[in-house]
C-alpha cells in the first residue's frame, strides 16, 4: 500500500523525502564520525605516543651493571622478566626502550669516508608493536642479534635509498668500530624525521658502553592497568633487583583525551543532528498536511466509496513510511560508501589505521532516524486526513 | 421489494436548530428510478447525505436493504455504503493519479478481498459497458466531462450495489451528453437490479425518472 501511494503521488513525497534526509544523514553522519573517526584519531595517537593505557618510567643503568649485561642472569634482564610476571595477570605488555641518535652511513658514504647522518634509533626489548601502533610497510621489524638489522621509518628509507640500499653502516656517537646492519623493513610510524628501530640485545652486544648513564624507558601497556597498579609492581622489583625505584610511571598515551574530545564533539553534533532531524520532522509534518488540504476531496471520496477512518490513516502512514524506508536505503547506501570510499580514500597508505568495519552504528541510527521522522513527520496528516466529513464528498 | 425506507427523518443545518429536512418518508423499490427535483437550499445534499450514509439524521428511522442504518459507527456506515451504495457526483470525482481502471475498481480496494485478475476483468467488462474500453490506461485528465461521468457510473456500479445515488449527474455536462449519460445510468442500474436516486434541479432529468419527489422548505412531496 505504502508503494503504490508513494508512486502515486511521488511529486508530492519528494519534498518529505528531502526533508527527511537532510535529517537522517545529519544523525548517520554523528554515527559515522563517532565510529570511525574515533578509530581513526585513537590510531593516530596510538602510532605517536602508544597505545591505549601506555605508562612509562624511566631509569638509568649504572657503568656497574654494564658489564653484566651481556651475561644472561643480569639484573637488567631480571628487572624486565620480573615486571612481565608481576603484570601478567594484568595482561599487561612490558618492554625496554631505550633511544639512541646513532650514526647511519651508507656504503657508499663509508667508502667515501663521509660520517653519515644522525638518526634516532628506538632500541626494544620486547615487542614494540604492543606498545604502539607501528605498521610494517615492507619486510618485517629485526629480531635478535643476528643477523644484525635495523628497521627505517619511511623518512629514514628515503633518505638512505631504500630498497636500492640494503645494508648500512651504524655507528655510535661514542668512537667505535662501526658495525653493517642490514635493513630488515620499513614501518610507517608517522614521524617526519628519519628514525630506526632495532632489537635492544643488538644495541647490547655490539655498543654496550652506549648504554652508560643512558636513560632506559620501562614501558607498560594493557586495557584496564591502572598507574596505581604499575607503581607498585615498579616499587617491589625495582628494589627487589638492586635498582633505585624511579620517581613514579606516568602515563604515556592521550587515547582517552581523544576520546573526551570526541564525546564533547560527539555531543555538540549529536545536539545539532536531533535539532536538524526535528526541523526535517516538521518539514515532513508540513508537507504532508498541505499535501492533505490539497488531497482532501481525494480522501472524503475514497471515504464515500467504503474507506474507514483507518484505511485513511494507514494510506497515509504507509505513504510516509515508504519514505522513511526508502530514505533509510539511501542513507545506508550514503555512509557504505562514505565509510567505505571516502575514509578509506583519506588514510594514507601507510597509516595505521585500519579499514574501517561495516558501520552497523552509523546505518542503525540512520534507518531509525528515518523511520522517526516518519512516523513523527506523518502521524499529523494522518490524523487530520482521518477527521475530513465525508459528507463533504457531495460539497462541491 | 423495498429497499430505501424512510420514516419521519429529520436534520438541522450544522450547528443551529434551523429545520433543514422535515419529517422526511420515503420508499423506493428495487429497480425503480427516483428523481428529487429542490431548489439550492432545499435539503437535496442533506437528504443525499443521510441516504448516502455520510451523516446520521437527527430523528427517524432509515432502513436499507433490510438494515436498520438509523444509528451506525463510523467503520459499519463506511462498509454498508460500500457494500450497499454506489455514488455518482456532480463533479465525476475521479482520483486524478489513478487510471481509468483503477478508478472504477477503487471501491473493490475497501470491500471483502478479491482477487486483482478478477477485480481488473470486472473493471474491464464496467468499462465495456459504458462503452470505454480502449481508455482503461489512461488517466481521467485525458477524458471528457462525458467520458469522465461515463467511468463514474461504471465505478457506482462495479460492486453491483442495492442502490445508486447521484447528485445532479449531468450539472457539469451539455444537453446532448446528459441525455446520454441519463440513459446510461437509468439502463445500468436496471441491469443491475439496483434502485436510482437521482437529485436534481434539472426538470428533463426529473422527468426521465420513475418516480419524481419535490424537496421543498425540508419538506418532500
Amino acid at each position: 500500500m505504502g508503494v503504490r501511494e508513494l508512486r502515486n503521488q511521488a511529486g508530492r513525497y519528494v519534498l518529505a523525502a528531502i526533508c527527511m534526509l537532510i535529517g537522517v544523514l545529519a544523525i548517520a553522519a554523528v554515527a559515522i564520525v563517532n565510529s570511525v573517526a574515533l578509530d581513526m584519531l585513537v590510531a593516530q595517537q596510538e602510532q605517536l605516543n602508544g597505545r591505549d593505557s601506555s605508562y612509562a618510567a624511566s631509569f638509568t643503568v649504572e657503568a656497574s651493571e654494564i658489564d653484566g649485561l651481556l651475561d644472561p642472569n643480569n639484573s637488567v634482564d631480571a628487572l624486565s622478566s620480573a615486571m612481565r610476571e608481576s603484570l601478567d595477570p594484568h595482561g599487561a605488555n612490558v618492554a625496554l626502550v631505550v633511544q639512541r641518535s646513532m650514526l647511519v652511513a651508507t656504503p657508499s658514504q663509508a667508502a667515501g669516508n663521509e660520517a653519515g647522518a644522525s638518526v634516532v634509533v628506538t632500541w626494544v626489548d620486547g615487542d614494540i608493536q604492543q606498545l604502539q601502533r607501528l605498521p610494517v610497510i615492507q619486510g618485517s621489524l629485526p629480531h635478535g642479534v643476528y643477523p644484525p638489522g635495523i628497521a627505517l621509518n619511511e623518512a629514514a628509507a628515503r633518505a638512505v635509498g631504500y630498497p636500492a640500499v640494503t645494508t648500512l653502516l651504524l655507528s655510535d656517537t661514542i668512537p667505535g668500530q662501526p658495525v653493517s646492519v642490514s635493513i630488515s623493513g620499513v614501518v610507517a610510524d608517522a614521524q617526519p624525521e628519519p628514525a630506526a628501530y632495532g632489537d635492544l640485545a643488538l644495541l647490547r652486544h655490539f655498543f654496550p658502553r652506549s648504554l652508560v648513564d643512558e636513560s632506559v624507558k620501562l614501558r607498560v601497556q594493557g586495557a584496564g592497568l591502572s598507574l596505581a597498579t604499575v607503581n607498585d609492581a615498579i616499587t617491589a622489583q625495582f628494589e627487589t633487583h638492586g635498582f633505585s625505584a624511579p620517581e613514579g610511571a606516568s602515563r604515556v598515551d592521550t587515547v582517552d583525551s581523544v576520546r573526551n574530545q570526541v564525546d564533547f564533539l560527539r555531543t555538540v553534533f549529536g545536539a545539532c543532528a536531533l535539532a536538524i532531524l526535528l526541523i526535517a520532522a516538521i518539514g515532513t509534518a508540513n508537507v504532508g498536511l498541505s499535501s492533505v488540504a490539497e488531497r482532501s476531496r481525494e480522501l472524503v471520496i475514497r471515504r464515500a466509496l467504503g474507506a474507514r477512518r483507518r484505511d485513511i490513516f494507514a494510506q497515509l502512514i504507509s505513504g510516509a513510511l515508504a519514505v522513511g524506508a526508502l530514505i533509510s536505503a539511501v542513507s545506508v547506501a550514503l555512509t557504505i560508501v562514505a565509510v567505505y570510499h571516502v575514509v578509506p580514500s583519506l588514510i594514507p597508505a601507510a597509516s595505521s589505521v585500519l579499514a574501517p568495519e561495516f558501520p552497523w552504528a552509523a546505518c542503525a541510527s540512520g534507518i531509525a532516524a528515518a523511520m522517526v521522522t516518519a512516523v513523527v513527520g506523518g502521524l499529523l496528516p494522518a490524523i487530520k486526513a482521518t477527521r475530513l466529513p465525508v459528507a463533504l464528498a457531495l460539497r462541491e | 421489494m423495498t429497499v430505501i425506507s424512510a420514516r419521519g427523518l429529520t436534520a438541522s443545518i450544522p450547528r443551529t436548530t434551523t429545520p433543514m429536512l422535515k419529517s422526511i418518508d420515503l420508499e423506493v423499490h428495487e429497480g425503480e428510478s427516483v428523481a428529487i427535483l429542490g431548489r439550492s437550499g432545499s435539503g437535496k445534499t442533506s437528504l443525499l447525505s443521510i441516504l448516502g450514509l455520510m451523516q446520521l439524521a437527527e430523528s427517524g428511522q432509515l432502513t436499507m436493504a433490510g438494515h436498520d442504518v438509523s444509528l451506525l459507527s463510523e467503520s459499519r456506515a463506511a462498509r454498508l455504503r460500500n457494500e450497499l451504495i454506489g455514488f455518482v457526483f456532480q463533479s465525476y470525482s475521479l482520483i486524478a493519479d489513478l487510471s481509468v481502471l483503477d478508478n472504477i475498481i477503487l471501491p473493490a480496494q475497501y470491500g471483502a478481498p478479491q482477487r486483482r485478475e478478477a477485480l481488473r476483468a470486472r473493471g474491464a467488462d464496467m468499462l465495456d459497458l459504458v462503452g470505454l474500453a480502449s481508455f482503461a490506461r489512461s488517466r481521467p485528465a485525458r477524458l471528457s466531462g462525458g467520458e469522465q461521468q461515463r467511468v463514474a457510473i461504471a465505478r457506482a456500479l462495479v460492486l453491483n450495489p442495492r442502490v445508486v445515488l447521484a447528485d445532479e449527474p449531468t450539472g457539469a455536462l451539455d444537453s446532448t451528453t446528459r441525455n446520454e449519460i441519463i440513459e446510461l445510468l437509468k439502463s445500468a442500474t436496471s441491469a443491475a437490479g439496483s434502485c436510482l436516486v437521482v437529485v436534481t434541479h434539472d426538470s428533463e432529468v426529473a422527468a426521465q425518472m420513475d418516480t419524481r419527489l419535490h424537496l421543498s422548505d425540508g419538506v418532500l412531496a
